[in-house]
């Protein structure tokens, strides 16, 4: 019962972020760049909620505009994780032998590489942009992604109704798309809502190393890393942008997990 | 004087009555059995009666143990009895041993007398008939065959003298001459030993073979009881009558077309690769003409599998040709006619079906991609499904909305809408409930003569195969001994491992 509470509390929460996000250039009182010197940073008052960073500029409006550059990265570079993961994966699964050991090795060999280096590499080689930050993270996370979906693949290339769709005379492709694939899709959705979490956390990280989004565009991981700076003069700044980034990693992983056990309980064979 | 004696036995589950009062008693030395088809509540209540079930509530006006200790009065003597005096052995003998543990460690953990306990293991393991029983004392059960597992298992029930036996489908995970060896050990074990037993099966033939009295389930309550001569001989009851009328019957012979639709010549399939590959299959000859049913029998692990899965072009030979409608079938060769024509159906048939499928997606699949009908697709659909007897409103459901043989009816009806010459039947009934396996089998027989199908049915219940094959091939280690008339090889089997399979088939007495 209570499971079953936080899983509609976190979803009612989780949409309220989103919407408020998205809707920051309607929402947010003030321009999130305007700069007012004068005014300088301020505790939150009744003019500024969230108070004011050492610009002048109003933390709320930063915070809204920040969330939804955040979460278009979290879904774009998701959404990279999961075309590349999943056909990746699948190719490797569905082929095998030594097709299979060879995208596998591919893998590993990925996976050994430290993360930050990587990512400082393409930096430094291609420039500081945003297209560069969905495709660096993007890159990494689709590993896990294709590893999970190579095992269900191959375990159900071994299954009668595989078995029973290539006797009937489907091509390969038909087979992975129409009878493999869909059986798969339990556990590719679960690992996609919690992959959003984990490249929105990947992206404040970055953020806060000062090797993702540049001013003046703000994310909620470079207004953490400004915070940080400040923090002990301006408790405010570092701590409502980790409060918000806190609390929708929370709720993207619980639902996660909770989409997880609904989907084992309630499709046979579907998810592992 | 009654070893149990059990009155107006309840059980439910989440206030859901699923057994209704049944009253049963087991006498020293004698073997009560209750027969019934799946979900009719068998195992349910014996192991609601021991407390062996979680979440279950019994109820009973009387559940007596030696006239001495009430089973669902006292929780705690219960428990001191399982140990002591109730011996238990499941129908899996894979997964009631632990894989991790010496069968002797496993056969003696709950031993509570006096001897040293390796001794007492290999005196049990001697008593079940494992050979050697001092060698295999340090063995895991993964050494050992289905079969033997199974004696593990029973020894492990016997450790402490128990005085009755209860046994859930003991052999119903076994090949048919390793099942007449463990129901010939259980009868010199109640003779021997004075042992109660209770037997739950679903076969009536191994239930004739033992029991003394039998008690038939369905829905949760005993229809019917008496010995096996009353039940099965003059069954009284309408359920029972439908019982042993579902047993399969020796047909009318139907005449097959003179020349083969498809011929194998001395096939061989290997499996495996590198040093572990063998020979499968090894120098099979056979052949199967249009509108004839031919019986491939043997044991678990003889190759009848992969040798019908060659004969499909779905595995390669390495050695040996199949004709198939007088053209060369080759498994990396196949042509879109012959993939059509060749169709299989599996013994499980929801492993066999997608899960996300409905039956409709099902059998639209194929016929989308062979029909050259010109009616729309939703009415060949249901064509196909008459044709198959499968009700027309099931056709929105998902496999795991449907019962067994619902299940497989959908899955024949697939493989028929490639419109097939050749249908192989790999163990297709083997996973049924009786009255529905004799269903199945009177619908393969109907299409065998409407559609002039040519069929292997591919089976270890000989029984089975002797009611619907025209010829019977016998499969031993990837080579067919014989192979010849079904009545013929069932009279006079002439090599040496037909005549023992035949000799270990059990019979319903009529």
């Amino acid at each position: 019962m209570t499971g079953k509470l936080a899983t509609s509390a976190a979803l009612w929460l989780l949409a309220t972020i989103t919407a408020v996000c998205l809707l920051a250039p309607w929402l947010a009182p003030y321009d999130p760049s305007a700069q007012n010197l004068l005014l300088g940073a301020q505790p939150p008052s009744l003019q500024h909620w969230l108070g004011t960073d050492s610009f002048g500029r109003d933390l709320l409006s930063r915070l809204l505009h920040g969330g939804r550059l955040s979460m278009l990265i979290g879904l774009c570079a998701t959404a990279v994780a999961l075309l590349l993961g999943v056909s990746w994966g699948a190719t490797a699964g569905f082929v095998g032998g030594r097709t299979d050991a060879l995208m596998m090795r591919v893998v590993d060999a990925l996976y050994a590489l430290p993360f930050v280096m990587f990512v400082v590499l393409l930096m430094v080689v291609f420039g500081r942009s945003l297209a560069l930050l969905f495709i660096a993270i993007g890159a990494v996370e689709w590993l896990t992604m294709a590893r999970i979906v190579r095992a269900q693949v191959r375990a159900l290339k071994q299954s009668e109704f595989v078995e029973a769709a290539r006797c009937i005379g489907l091509s390969n492709r038909q087979i992975l798309w129409r009878h493999v694939l869909p059986n798969c899709s339990g556990p590719i959705i679960v690992y996609t809502t919690l992959t959003i979490p984990s490249v929105m956390l990947l992206e404040a990280f970055l953020s806060f190393l000062g090797l993702g989004v540049q001013p003046p565009q703000s994310s909620w991981g470079a207004l953490i890393s400004q915070g940080v700076e400040t923090m002990e003069e301006y408790p405010w700044l570092l701590l409502y942008p980790a409060a918000a980034l806190t609390t929708t990693l929370l709720c993207l992983n619980l639902l996660g997990d909770q989409l997880r056990d609904w989907l084992e309980n309630s499709s046979p064979g579907g998810a592992a | 004087m009654s070893l149990l004696a059990v009155e107006k036995l309840c059980v439910s589950i989440a206030g859901q009555p699923l057994v209704h009062g049944i009253s049963m008693s087991v006498e020293r030395g004698r073997c009560t059995a209750i027969i019934g088809e799946s979900g009719s509540g068998k195992s349910l209540s014996l192991s609601a009666l021991l407390g062996l079930a979680p979440g279950v509530v019994a109820t009973a006006q009387r559940a007596c143990f030696d006239q001495r200790v009430e089973l669902l009065a006292n929780p705690e003597a219960r428990r001191a009895l399982l140990a002591r005096q109730i011996g238990w052995v499941s129908q899996e003998p894979m997964s009631a041993l632990n894989p991790f543990k010496t069968v002797a460690a496993q056969i003696t953990e709950a031993y509570r007398g006096a001897q040293p306990p390796r001794q007492r293991a290999a005196q049990l393991l001697a008593e079940v008939g494992i050979r050697d029983p001092q060698q295999r004392l340090d063995d895991y059960p993964h050494q050992f065959s289905g079969g033997m597992r199974q004696r593990v298992a029973i020894a492990m029930a016997l450790v402490n003298d128990p005085a009755l036996l209860i046994c859930d489908e003991p052999t119903t995970a076994l090949d048919v001459t390793v099942q007449a060896q463990i129901l010939a050990l259980l009868r010199q074990l109640q003779q021997q030993r004075g042992l109660g037993l209770i037997l739950v099966s679903h076969d009536l033939a191994v239930v004739a073979a033992v029991a003394d009295r039998v008690h038939v389930m369905r829905n949760g309550e005993f229809v019917d009881s008496g010995t096996p001569a009353q039940l099965f001989g003059e069954p009284a009851h309408p359920y029972t009558a439908s019982l042993v009328a579902a047993l399969p019957q020796p047909q009318q012979r139907r005449t097959a077309a003179p020349t083969p639709l498809l011929c194998a010549t001395q096939l061989q399939v290997w499996r495996g690769s590198g040093r572990r590959a063998r020979a499968v299959v090894d120098g099979v000859t056979l052949s199967v003409a249009r509108g004839e049913i031919v019986g491939l029998v043997g044991e678990s692990g003889s190759g009848k599998s992969t040798l019908g899965r060659a004969l499909l072009g779905l595995l390669p030979v390495a050695a040996g040709t199949i004709q198939f409608a007088g053209q060369r079938l080759e498994a990396n060769a196949v042509t879109a006619a012959q993939r059509a024509a060749l169709q299989l159906v599996f013994q499980d048939p929801l492993a066999s079906l997608n899960p996300r499928y409905s039956v409709y997606q099902t059998l639209a699949e194929p016929l989308q991609l062979h029909s050259r009908q010109p009616q729309p697709l939703a009415q060949q659909v249901r064509r196909l499904a008459a044709d198959v007897e499968l009700p027309e409103r099931l056709l929105q459901r998902r496999p795991s909305q449907l019962s067994g043989g619902q299940r497989q009816r959908a899955a024949i009806a697939r493989a028929l809408a490639c419109q097939p010459q050749l249908l192989v039947a790999d163990e297709a009934v083997s996973a049924l409930d009786l009255s529905v396996q004799a269903d199945i089998l009177r619908l393969l027989q109907k299409l065998v003569r409407e559609q002039q199908l040519a069929v292997l049915f591919i089976s270890h219940d000989l029984a089975v195969v002797r009611a619907i094959a025209d010829r019977v091939a016998v499969m031993c280690d990837g080579q067919l001994v014989e192979q010849g008339d079904t009545a013929t090889l069932w009279n006079a089997p002439r090599h040496p491992y037909s005549q023992k399979l035949l000799g270990a088939v059990l019979s319903v007495p009529s």
